[in-house]
């Protein structure tokens, strides 16, 4: 932790905690955990994650919200669904899946893939959709809890 | 990076967008720089004849950060169709070149938009890590 105490380390601590309230972020991976993860863990740290996109001015909003039908949940599954108002990639996300390209600039998804695989778990994209013209919804399966 | 007054999330995903296929080595940098200023050269005009009030350059206008996030997607996508496996690439000013070789691991090209896609996700996290394994966050779970 001394590396956090020098000069640099000192400005970029103190802008980021001046931008984000404290304890805004979620573990790192699941070493620092001392249990595995529970489903109503990950949606908190997801939300956590997406908290970021929001208050970088990313989205207006950004919320994740667990939608897991009742006979998934004892096979560890996690159905998540995600909600970004007024997005910055609000066009191309839709630009880019009309046009069926194989690279899409979901950002979230990719962040809450890239997390959920440091805790061994497989995260879907398995559904998309844009409501009211202003609003993308994510939705993640999520496997192995 | 400050953190406090640039738009974080588009200049970040924007650097991504560059540094992974250098990272990826599929295919020469100069030929991918040149390929996304012509798509986006042909895309403008008529992404602004429906935003006349656009900010060009500026990633902080979601308008402009969606048309450049939308040209980068699409090169990256054509990039990775035709995406080789060992090629010359021109680096620095005066002429000189660079034999690449693709890693084995990623020598699918229908592999690459997954591969993309995670260390997209990864490179992310990896900048927050300083924070997460920061005491005060450890002690609250």
């Amino acid at each position: 932790m001394d590396c956090c105490y020098s000069n640099t380390g000192d400005r970029i601590l103190e802008n980021f905690f001046e931008k984000y309230p404290s304890s805004i972020l979620p573990p790192a991976n699941a070493a620092a955990m001392t249990k595995p993860i529970t489903r109503e863990q990950l949606i908190k740290y997801y939300q956590l994650l997406l908290d970021i996109f929001s208050i970088n001015a990313y989205c207006l909003t950004a919320t994740v919200t667990d939608v897991t039908p009742a006979e998934d949940i004892p096979n560890g599954i996690l159905i998540a669904k995600i909600d970004l108002r007024a997005p910055a990639n609000l066009w191309s996300e839709k630009a880019l899946r009309g046009r069926k390209e194989a690279i899409v600039n979901d950002f979230d998804v990719k962040v809450l893939e890239a997390y959920g695989r440091r805790f061994g778990l497989t995260t879907t994209l398995i559904n998309w959709s844009v409501t009211q013209q202003i609003e993308v919804v994510h939705c993640l399966k999520v496997s192995g809890l | 990076m400050n953190l406090t007054s640039q738009p974080f999330i588009q200049s970040f995903t924007s650097t991504i967008s560059f540094l992974l296929p250098d990272e990826l080595d599929y295919t020469p940098m100069d030929e991918f720089q040149k390929d996304f200023f012509t798509f986006r050269q042909n895309e403008w005009e008529d992404y602004k004849s429906y935003h006349p009030n656009i900010m060009q350059g500026d990633l902080a206008d979601p308008l402009y950060f969606d048309f450049i996030s939308f040209c980068q997607s699409v090169v990256l996508a054509f990039s990775m169709r035709n995406g080789l496996q060992d090629f010359i690439e021109k680096v620095g000013a005066d002429g000189e070149t660079l034999v690449v070789r693709r890693n084995e691991i990623y020598k699918d090209n229908k592999q690459l938009p997954t591969v993309h896609a995670q260390m997209t996700g990864a490179f992310f996290l990896s900048f927050f890590d300083g924070f997460f394994s920061f005491p005060s966050y450890q002690r609250t779970h």
